[in-house]
């Protein structure tokens, strides 16, 4: 959040897998198979092109303005009044995605490990982690991530690998039973929650070193095909071991950890592989912290951002007490309500400044300096 | 309740403790914006230690589960 932080491109493109993959492999597989079945794979093709061509969105915004940030790019095309009339919904929605990460991160203790902890004493604890992480600094961030990504992504393959033995392929067949129709739906929702929250990283583009950035698409796209490849990968694995069953229980990845038996040397690591996963809640939180911050000095025109950073913390804890504390009601939300609030939200100020940026370049000949 | 209130009370002190030194030296426009924000901070803090149900973000989220459904029920009418 200081002025001159800077990370390289391979470290952005790090924190990107990790904010696209963080929550999502934890959340994502059982939902998902349980609306599309064994097509949920597919539905997460076709949500991962969606992310694919926002991501091809931003990376032009990033190509046409490198230094800036979203908010200033939205000024810089749109004006000030715009700016502002589209971005405060954005920022709400923001404030509540952080909050909503934790929310998970809560309801995830309170089912799995920390039965009779308060989910408000869980959420205050890893807020103040966030903001703490935030205050430290993208740098800061960068640099834990590369340690971190090894523990995560190792014990996300080391549960694919230890429950080979339950293997079985052949509950991948019938792929589509009940037509495309269900497939799509899943898709809705896999594109609302992660793909197109990745729309928010245009805000902290502009932090990759200018030496870097001709490399920053390449790293860029191969961390969100890596991302799609892990969800695939995981919920394949979650159907090939329970089957019907991988619809019904939450948290696939944890279940499927809970299954590992080996010559009775490697057994119950649940907790050991939980608590890896919640790197993944907590990176993807600490991003999201330091995007809203960024958001707020831009658009509020702040000079010292970091005074602001435990405020915001500490209403974005609030937020995740007081809202959609019943997990039926949560559910209910990312399924159904949270890609078109993100559609609206994050996707079309973004597709706004996008057209904007494109007329603004191309099509007024004369107009052809950089923002 | 009282473990709410010790929980919201310990971490307004600590983030006083630490934003206190620095509001101090912020400029004008900064120390405004503070300000602002302990106004929905307060607000979200009494709905949560006294357990209210008084409008917050989910009340405006819920504006849009209809259009949501309807698009759902498009997608894929079996699952809706």
């Amino acid at each position: 959040m200081r002025k001159q932080e800077r990370v390289s491109s391979l470290q952005m493109s790090m924190l990107f897998l990790f904010f696209m993959t963080g929550s999502s492999i934890v959340i994502v597989p059982a939902p998902l198979t349980n609306i599309a079945g064994n097509g949920a794979w597919i539905s997460l093709l076709i949500a991962s092109t969606m992310g694919m061509i926002l991501l091809s969105g931003i990376l032009y915004l990033n190509r046409r303005a490198p230094d800036l940030s979203l908010v200033e790019q939205s000024r810089s095309v749109l004006g000030n009044i715009p700016t502002l009339l589209l971005l405060i919904p954005f920022t709400c929605v923001l404030f509540w995605n952080i909050a909503g990460i934790v929310l998970e991160i809560g309801t995830f203790f309170k089912s799995t490990m920390l039965k009779e902890t308060p989910t408000y004493a869980v959420n205050s604890m890893f807020f103040v982690t966030i903001a703490l992480t935030a205050l430290a600094g993208i740098e800061v961030i960068a640099r834990m991530a590369t340690l971190f990504f090894t523990l995560m992504f190792g014990c996300i393959v080391l549960v694919w690998v230890l429950v080979a033995g339950l293997y079985h392929p052949e509950y991948l067949l019938p792929v589509m039973p009940d037509g495309i129709r269900p497939i799509l739906n899943a898709a809705y929702v896999v594109y609302g929650f992660p793909y197109s929250e990745l729309v928010v990283f245009s805000i902290i583009l502009p932090f990759v070193k200018s030496e870097d950035k001709p490399k920053l698409s390449k790293h860029m796209y191969l961390a969100l095909i890596v991302n799609a490849i892990t969800l695939i990968v995981s919920v394949l694995s979650s159907i090939m071991v329970l089957g019907p069953l991988s619809g019904d229980l939450k948290y696939s990845l944890y279940q499927l950890a809970r299954l590992i038996y080996f010559q009775e040397i490697i057994e119950r690591i649940e907790s050991v592989i939980g608590f890896a996963l919640i790197i993944g809640f907590y990176f993807k939180a600490s991003i999201l912290m330091l995007i809203l911050i960024k958001t707020l000095k831009d658009l509020l025109g702040l000079k010292n951002e970091r005074l602001i950073a435990l405020p915001v913390a500490f209403i974005c804890l609030l937020l995740s007490v007081t809202t959609y504390t019943k997990e039926a009601e949560l559910e209910e939300l990312v399924n159904l309500t949270w890609p078109l609030l993100n559609n609206l939200a994050y996707a079309l100020p973004f597709l706004l400044i996008l057209g904007g940026t494109f007329i603004r370049f191309h099509l007024k000949r004369g107009n052809k300096q950089p923002l | 309740m009282p473990g709410k209130f010790i929980t919201v009370l310990l971490l307004a002190s600590a983030m006083l403790a630490h934003d206190l030194p620095k509001f101090k030296k912020a400029r004008a426009r900064d120390r405004l914006v503070y300000g602002a924000f302990l106004v929905p901070l307060l607000y979200l803090a009494f709905i949560f230690v006294t357990a209210r149900s008084w409008p917050n973000l989910d009340s405006i989220f819920n504006v849009l589960r209809g259009p949501a459904q309807q698009f759902i029920h498009w997608l894929n009418p079996v699952n809706s």
